[in-house]
């Protein structure tokens, strides 16, 4: 009886005090008790923002986001765990698919007004109507099976993924906010998606922008900068380790400059407070500052490598002609990454600031990147062995090797013409290649001639190039392998695929096939490690087969005043917890000091 | 005097030929745009996220799978009618993003065409009238170097050494942006209004180097000219005094070409400022221009091409018209 009263206190005391959720010390690198409130901190963005309206909102980075608090989870920056946020609570259906949140009490809109489990399912309309066009349409469905939200009550939210997919975490964390039904449910059931896509324009009154973010618009001068003030009712529901109630900052400038250069003087002149240096010059001239004293601040040059890289692919549409033969042949692409001199392409193009790459796993995601994948690393001896297995055994007059039906060791390697980047490495390559009699000509072009190049032809023809030198962003921390528009080989739309060595729309060789098999195997799996060692399995194909040959990433290296502070922990500091416009901190427990 | 009678027909007849230039004009640009391979939204196709329907569904929507043909004449006609089309960059109609960075580039111009005539008619005049004097040697000098340095590596320059200034002496330097980041968001419009001039003041004034530079060289010379002929040295002759013979006499003539160039400042309006914009981070009219370029956002870029042209058919008109207004001796047929 005892215990009954006490649960059913217990009870009562959880629905009617509203638990705010504590952002964890491990956070920050700041005591609460270190903490100065108040304050402004200055950022920059390199572009004029083009909307307000989450519905439209198609660039990165934007405002929509800066203002949003987040959603049902989140993602932890330094242990990687999801823990419930805008959810108190959840539970995942035994077969992995349903998720079922009960949303946190106390959370409130910028206008004071609360959140409800029916601003998630506003959110879910608008997005999954195809006529407003809204950017993360695509991800409101896996394989063309609706993803579904649905309201069980007041406080709950059910989500029912098509089937076990550990992307579902990322999704109930980032990609599926909840916005105010009060504002747009009105306008979206009169007037439908076009009223939806005229509200809320950069020039739309601030007044009217209803956030549930740590900060809402105070104004916006076009061209110029964002201004963001503290949302007084986000400190009631969102405490630091000590309960005091965040952000601590009064408000945030993002001042617009369209310019690298221009971005740099800012902050040499000490006009902005976070600035990440793009390329060595740069990183150069902020160092030199800081040594001579000129600006007072923190540099952690080489911070990691950025989850991107630059691979060669070669065309393996079929074997009809000598030369996709040569390079169907997986023994061909292992010699190749073979004379790829990674180490030369870190030091000489980018001057020291980069990473290695042997496989669509990025450096960055350290735990992650298989052991031996480095297993054709540069190696001029090893590819000579590989090519004379191949038949070209004898050099000709001009010292390019040729087989014994006399084809010629030759090919014509492109790449796009506005990087420089990359013409530095395909230069590279060209000069280790022909150390060993293999003649790479080299071609630049303009990009999106280069992507059209990529793309299927009309029936799946075979496309008209040799080798492109391109590059691919990484994804989210959950599974981080190359994903399905990249690996998957038939069922093609014509174009937009990103299977970019092989667009016969056949899977050709039995390691495609395996590897698609790996990787739905790894989405469906939620133990961590599990879907770990699937990965190095995936890794373990790739540097064997070599369908996009990796060459180096590059590093990132920020910078901020002494007078921000509240960064990340230095072990935490990377390119996947940085923001492009905060840098590697949670602006929530930002602070400036005085 | 240009009577009436012979000056409207002409102005009319102009005009209709205005048609055909336009539509060349325009047609012209329109093409060029589109020849760049690729459009808008091949950049999408580059996310792994967005599905090939969705760029076929986007392509629709802003009528890119129509022949190019089809596409300019939806442009005409909604360009006739006052729509200028939709920006994909910003989704919104171009009628709504261009008006602000289009003011932004004329604070720029204004203050520039301002300072041009205001510095290089009394330079040109002081050098007519003294020249070769010491100080007609510095202006000639200095004219030289401004003509000789490209603008934006001199903006560079001054944005380096106002970054200096501010390094060492704390001084708050006017270095780009059109408006301070410092100020507080709650002040009197003269101030915020005196914010943009500070800030206007470096670039307008690179801006106006080389054309002060050539202006003033050009009004020295035709001066010099008129200066020598016959019926000022009968002005002088009968005793008019020395400033009424230049200011009133020789430099009224001596400045029919400048006026008649007015007209070619109209296009300059909506051309703004050009590559000083981008490298003092001022919001106008160019870079717009660029991103909307390196988006392949063809609908900002078609705007801005066919008002210039249309100003500048209109600008070339005035020209003509004013020129036969100040030289009686210049008709129409």
């Amino acid at each position: 009886m005892k215990k009954a009263l006490f649960v059913a206190m217990a009870m009562t005391l959880g629905s009617s005090l509203a638990a705010p959720f504590v952002y964890p010390a491990s956070w920050t690198t700041n005591k609460p008790s270190e903490v100065q409130t108040g304050g402004t901190l200055r950022t920059v963005n390199l572009q004029d923002f083009k909307t307000l309206n989450p519905f439209v909102s198609s660039e990165s980075p934007n405002l929509p986001d800066s203002l949003t608090a987040g959603s049902f989870l989140t993602q932890d920056p330094v242990t990687d765990e999801f823990i419930p946020y805008m959810a108190e609570k959840y539970t995942q259906s035994a077969d992995k698919r349903t998720f079922t949140f009960t949303i946190r009490k106390g959370m409130k809109w910028s206008d004071g007004k609360p959140i409800t489990a029916d601003d998630w399912i506003t959110s879910y309309t608008i997005h999954s109507d195809k006529n407003v066009g809204s950017n993360i349409y695509d991800y409101m469905s896996i394989n063309n099976q609706p993803i579904k939200v649905t309201k069980v009550d007041a406080d709950t939210v059910r989500v029912v993924f098509p089937k076990a997919d550990v992307t579902a975490l990322e999704w109930v964390s980032g990609i599926l906010y909840p916005e105010p039904t009060h504002v747009f449910m009105p306008v979206y059931k009169s007037k439908g998606a076009d009223g939806i896509k005229n509200m809320w324009t950069i020039s739309t009154d601030p007044k009217d922008i209803v956030t549930s973010g740590s900060f809402m618009l105070d104004r916006y001068q076009r061209g110029e900068r964002a201004i963001l003030k503290k949302n007084p009712y986000f400190g009631e529901w969102n405490k630091d380790s000590a309960g005091k109630p965040l952000p601590y900052l009064d408000g945030v400038q993002i001042n617009i400059v369209a310019d690298a250069n221009a971005q740099l003087t800012q902050f040499l002149a000490g006009n902005i407070d976070v600035y990440s240096p793009g390329d060595r010059d740069k990183l150069a001239q902020v160092k030199a500052a800081m040594d001579a004293k000129k600006i007072n601040g923190v540099l952690i040059p080489n911070a990691s490598a950025r989850a991107s890289s630059d691979f060669v692919v070669f065309n393996l549409d079929d074997s009809a002609t000598y030369k996709t033969k040569l390079f169907s042949n997986p023994k061909f692409r292992q010699a190749f990454s073979m004379i790829v001199n990674r180490d030369a392409m870190v030091d000489l193009t980018l001057g020291g600031l980069g990473a290695p790459t042997y496989t669509g796993v990025y450096p960055v995601y350290k735990d992650w990147v298989a052991s031996g994948v480095d297993k054709y690393k540069f190696n001029p001896a090893g590819a000579i062995k590989l090519l004379n297995e191949l038949g070209f055994t004898k050099k000709g007059p001009d010292g390019v090797l040729v087989d014994k039906n006399g084809n010629k060791l030759e090919f014509t390697l492109i790449t796009n013409a506005e990087n420089t980047r990359r013409q530095g490495f395909a230069k590279i390559i060209q000069d280790e290649a022909k150390k060993i009699g293999m003649k790479v000509n080299t071609s630049f072009i303009a990009f999106n001639q280069m992507t059209t190049m990529l793309d299927a032809k009309d029936n799946f023809g075979r496309r008209n190039f040799d080798a492109i030198l391109i590059g691919l962003t990484g994804g989210g921390k959950v599974f981080p392998v190359s994903g399905p528009s990249v690996i998957e080989c038939s069922g093609l739309g014509e174009g937009g695929n990103l299977h970019m060595f092989n667009q016969s729309n056949k899977c050709r060789f039995p390691f495609e096939t395996q590897t698609i098999n790996l990787y739905w195997k790894g989405r469906a799996e939620f133990n961590l490690a599990a879907r770990k060692a699937i990965a190095n399995q995936m890794q373990k194909i790739e540097a064997e087969q070599q369908p996009y040959v990796q060459l180096a990433a590059q590093t990132v290296h920020f910078a901020w005043t002494a007078r921000t502070q509240g960064e990340l922990p230095r072990a935490a500091v990377n390119s996947l917890n940085a923001s492009t416009l905060y840098g590697p901190r949670i602006l929530d427990l930002t602070w400036i000091k005085r | 005097m240009l009577s009436e009678v012979s000056v409207l027909p002409y102005i009319f007849r102009r005009i209709l030929q205005f048609i055909p230039t336009f539509l060349l004009a325009t047609l012209l640009a329109f093409f060029i745009v589109q020849l760049a391979p690729g459009d808008f939204l091949s950049q999408l196709k580059e996310n792994p996220s967005v599905r090939p329907e969705t760029v076929e569904r986007l392509r629709k929507e802003f009528g890119l799978d129509q022949p190019i043909i089809v596409q300019y004449f939806y442009w005409l006609k909604n360009f006739v009618m006052g729509n200028l089309g939709q920006s994909f960059q910003y989704k919104r109609p171009v009628n709504e993003v261009l008006p602000g960075p289009f003011m932004n580039s004329l604070i720029l111009v204004i203050i520039g065409t301002v300072l041009h005539f205001a510095v290089s008619i009394p330079v040109g005049v002081y050098s007519a009238v003294r020249p070769y004097s010491t100080a007609d040697k510095t202006f000639t000098f200095l004219s030289y170097i401004f003509l000789g340095i490209p603008s934006f590596f001199f903006a560079l320059l001054v944005i380096w050494g106002m970054l200096k200034l501010q390094q060492n002496f704390g001084w708050d330097m006017p270095l780009g942006n059109k408006t301070s980041s410092k100020l507080p968001t709650d002040i009197s419009w003269w101030r915020s209004a005196w914010d943009v001039f500070i800030h206007a003041l470096a670039p307008t004034i690179i801006l106006v180097l080389r054309g002060i530079s050539s202006e003033s060289r050009f009004i020295r010379g035709q001066l010099l000219e008129v200066l020598g002929q016959d019926y000022v040295r009968t002005a002088r002759a009968k005793g008019v005094a020395e400033n009424q013979v230049v200011y009133k006499h020789a430099l009224r003539t001596a400045l029919i070409p400048t006026i008649a160039g007015l007209g070619g400042l109209l296009p300059a309006l909506i051309g703004g400022a050009g590559f000083i914009e981008v490298v003092f981070n001022w919001p106008g009219l160019t870079p717009l221009q660029l991103t909307a370029l390196g988006n392949q956002d063809i609908y900002i870029l078609q705007a801005v091409t066919a008002v210039a042209t249309l100003l500048y058919l209109v600008g070339n008109l005035l020209s003509d018209v004013l020129l036969s207004v100040i030289d009686p001796r210049i008709r129409y047929h």
